[in-house]
């Protein structure tokens, strides 16, 4: 795929600055080859992911987390590599700052 | 419905150097910590509205009271100014909020009897953490960890922080600010309920 092409796309479609945009693209080229198999098939085809690990799905993160894409095949990612970590993260959600 | 199952046993890790070399240069910031930790645990260990059992008969001024106490003596402990413990409108899976002024709880979440009352006490002690940070930025020399402080500052930097709903559970989890308020939350919340469900993260 062209990385440029990419960076931009994540920059314009999903608001990443370009820094980020980089950050995220690096992150995902290396999730696991499986998982990026789905993630090509979304990127390109716009194929909705049918997926889930430990228990938690594509979906649950999109909809109940309210993460964006690229951040649900990041944490389905962290399910695969270090599931209980992660489950544990998921189950104690997250928190917000927001600083003067 | 694909789900994986990958064999991951191998994976490797990085394990720091453990070895220890003492310098005559004050407490630095590890002990500070575990000080801190210590008196925490000791102190709120005491407190009887937060004990399970009858954390469940209490109504919801009386929670928030007993979430103010927790704030009140973790900021003490801290040396900082303790901030108000408030309600809010929360996102769900939001369990919490520091705005610089204030801790913030969900206020959908406070009376909810499924939610056991060593995850309020973790996200109050979490989000205390926070004010330590942005105080420790705001007074330099606070915090021993100058190193440290300085992530937490590039880390609060506008822009920088990571949430996970644009970069996903484990780039939030790992940037400076949030790793060091859940590992410090997580050592008192583990120390004051050692029978709760959960782990360290």
């Amino acid at each position: 795929m062209d990385n440029q092409k990419i960076i931009h796309r994540l920059i314009e479609e999903f608001g990443y600055s370009e820094v980020k945009a980089k950050l995220v693209w690096q992150r995902i080229t290396e999730i696991s080859p499986n998982l990026y198999v789905v993630f090509e098939d979304w990127w390109n085809n716009d194929k909705q992911p049918n997926i889930s690990i430990e228990g938690i799905s594509f979906e649950n993160l999109t909809t109940d987390f309210s993460m964006n894409a690229l951040a649900a095949f990041l944490t389905l990612d962290w399910l695969l590599r270090d599931p209980k970590t992660a489950k544990e993260s998921l189950r104690r959600g997250h928190d917000r700052i927001s600083l003067r | 419905m694909t789900d994986f199952n990958l064999d991951t046993s191998s994976d490797s890790l990085d394990v720091a150097d453990s070895s220890t070399e003492y310098q005559d240069v004050g407490m630095d910031s590890g002990s500070e910590i575990n000080l801190q930790v210590e008196e925490a645990s000791e102190r709120l260990s005491n407190f009887p509205e937060i004990k399970p059992e009858n954390w469940e008969s209490l109504d919801e001024p009386q929670r928030l009271e007993a979430l103010q106490n927790v704030e009140n003596q973790m900021a003490e402990i801290q040396g900082r100014p303790a901030l108000p413990i408030q309600e809010t409108d929360l996102p769900a899976n939001t369990f919490g909020q520091y705005d610089g002024e204030n801790i913030q709880i969900n206020g959908e979440s406070i009376m909810d009897n499924h939610m056991p009352v060593n995850d309020f006490v973790d996200t109050i002690i979490h989000e205390g953490r926070h004010a330590y940070q942005d105080y420790a930025i705001q007074n330099p020399g606070f915090e021993v960890d100058s190193e440290k402080v300085n992530q937490w500052a590039e880390n609060f930097e506008p822009g920088n922080y990571l949430t996970p709903e644009e970069f996903g559970q484990e780039l939030y989890m790992n940037q400076p600010v949030e790793a060091d308020a859940w590992s410090y939350a997580s050592r008192i919340t583990s120390a004051i309920y050692p029978d709760s469900q959960g782990s360290d993260v």
